[in-house]
């Protein structure tokens, strides 16, 4: 067997092994109850995000980085929202970004391994807000502090923690404009649509895979993790390591098996308790039986 | 030695770590079919935590039983160390999950503990430029081009993949910023995080 087709036999293992749990969500799927106030916020804060137009100004800060960057949102579904650079030397290039996924689903996933609290919040970008917490509820994800518009709902203020109570990173408006209602476009046809396949690890769902380039995403519906699958490099030890940038982990694994060495890379804003169980989900063909 | 007695030691060796695979099956096994020793493993995970001034978790993961499931559903094709361990690894993850601890970094570039101490001798990683899957596919950029000498010593190890770690980050950063904007609240903030020269939006697209 080519070491392209072994690669390729590996990562079509993946969606085989670790689907253990079947837990595919289809249409008929019932949808939660989100009764509680807090878990109201979530989903208005979830939602806020897919369907509210504003342009603003924010400040972004993890160890060692600070940038500004002036944002406007996507005038519709259709298109992508924009983004600029402030502490570029030249001109700032604009950069795009989708419409986040959006979905009673979604909020319903995230209420499931996050505990959401809600309290009287600050002023953010001279906007009054509710402060919403969402703790997780094993030790599978990181802590996430919301600072939500209380009237439109926009996270206007975000703060990512980790297990020790570090802050990973955090980000703040500076300013911010909304558009009016009457300003959307009538033709809105709505964000992509929130389909999340198998369960991976506790709270995991994949969203995506491409078997062919040995790439799988999954998300908890907040979090989100890339596994890349690669051979790896040739005489390279087996181990381990990993780096943090701000939230972002990056996991790498070198295994070998008869199969062959593979390169296991996560990358995402997850504990490396989390890494380090989604790299375990690669596993060579001859496991399966 | 009782059943219960060797079933005890067998837990206290699984909270120390000092479990060997086999006995961790084992009890992992015990631990599922008997209630009393159920409690006995919250109640040494709850002190453990209270002696290092944790607060007790909120778990609601099953933790023993999706340890033993991981380990019916990873049997190893053969008896190769490395798989061994692989499974080893998987388990002592578990069981720091139970303990409501993580092993996050507390800084970029800190050294990790090696899962896999393999013996061996010098390897030298000559052009390493991984053979690329793509077939028809986009190929991924590979790990970069590195002369890298890993003498037998597992904090030469814990650097190599320290390094391949970072230099994975650089590469495939740009395509999980693509990925993640979708789920988070700020959309935006995944590109951000990003250095402009590493963004990848076909994702986005």
């Amino acid at each position: 067997m080519s070491s392209a087709a072994t690669l390729v036999a590996l990562c079509l293992l993946v969606p085989t092994l670790v689907m253990a749990q079947p837990d595919v969500a289809s249409p008929s799927d019932p949808i939660c109850n989100l009764d509680t106030p807090p878990e109201q916020a979530l989903l208005k804060m979830l939602q806020a995000s897919a369907h509210q137009r504003y342009a603003g100004t924010v400040l972004y800060e993890r160890a060692g980085s600070r940038q500004f960057v002036t944002v406007s949102s996507p005038i519709d579904h259709a298109g992508q929202g924009v983004l600029r650079r402030m502490n570029a030397q030249a001109d700032p290039l604009p950069e795009n970004w989708p419409v986040p996924l959006d979905s009673p689903q979604r909020a319903c996933d995230v209420a499931t391994v996050y505990l959401p609290t809600l309290e009287s919040g600050r002023t953010v970008a001279g906007r009054a807000t509710q402060r919403l917490t969402l703790r997780p509820r094993d030790t599978l994800r990181l802590t996430h502090l919301i600072d939500m518009d209380t009237i439109t709902g926009l996270a206007l203020a975000m703060a990512t923690v980790g297990s020790e109570g570090n802050m990973l990173e955090r980000y703040e408006y500076a300013s911010i404009d909304y558009q009016s209602a009457s300003e959307r476009d009538p033709l809105d046809k709505g964000p992509r649509e929130y389909e999340r396949g198998r369960r991976v690890v506790p709270g995991y769902f994949v969203l995506s895979e491409d078997a062919d380039r040995g790439v799988f995403v999954v998300s908890d519906g907040l979090a989100t993790a890339s596994i890349f699958v690669e051979p790896l490099p040739p005489g390279a030890p087996v181990g381990e390591g990993a780096v943090i940038e701000g939230a972002t982990l990056t996991y790498t694994r070198g295994v070998r098996s008869a199969a062959g060495g593979l390169l296991i890379s996560v990358l995402g804003e997850v504990p490396m308790v989390t890494a380090r169980l989604l790299a375990d989900a690669v596993r060579p063909p001859r496991e399966q039986s | 030695m009782t059943s219960e007695e060797r079933d005890r030691e067998g837990l206290s060796a699984l909270m120390d770590g000092e479990a060997q695979e086999l006995e961790l099956r084992r009890t992992l096994e015990a631990v599922a079919g008997d209630t009393s020793l159920r409690e006995r493993w919250q109640r040494q995970h709850r002190v453990r935590d209270a002696l290092h001034g944790q607060l007790a978790g909120q778990a609601e993961i099953d933790v023993s039983t999706g340890v033993l499931q991981a380990l019916e559903t990873s049997k190893p094709v053969s008896r190769n160390p490395v798989w061994s361990m692989a499974v080893a690894a998987s388990v002592t993850l578990a069981v720091v999950i139970g303990g409501q601890q993580l092993l996050l970094p507390s800084t970029a570039g800190s050294p990790l503990p090696v899962v896999s101490e393999l013996g061996g001798a010098v390897v030298p990683v000559l052009g390493a430029q991984p053979v690329q899957a793509s077939l028809g596919g986009k190929a991924l950029a590979g790990p970069a081009q590195q002369t890298v000498t890993v003498p037998d010593s597992s904090q030469n190890i814990v650097a190599v993949y320290d390094r391949l770690a970072r230099d994975r980050y650089r590469a495939l950063n740009g395509r999980h910023a693509a990925a993640a904007a979708y789920n988070h609240p700020a959309p935006y903030i995944s590109y951000v995080r990003v250095p402009e020269s590493q963004l990848d939006t076909s994702a986005a697209e």
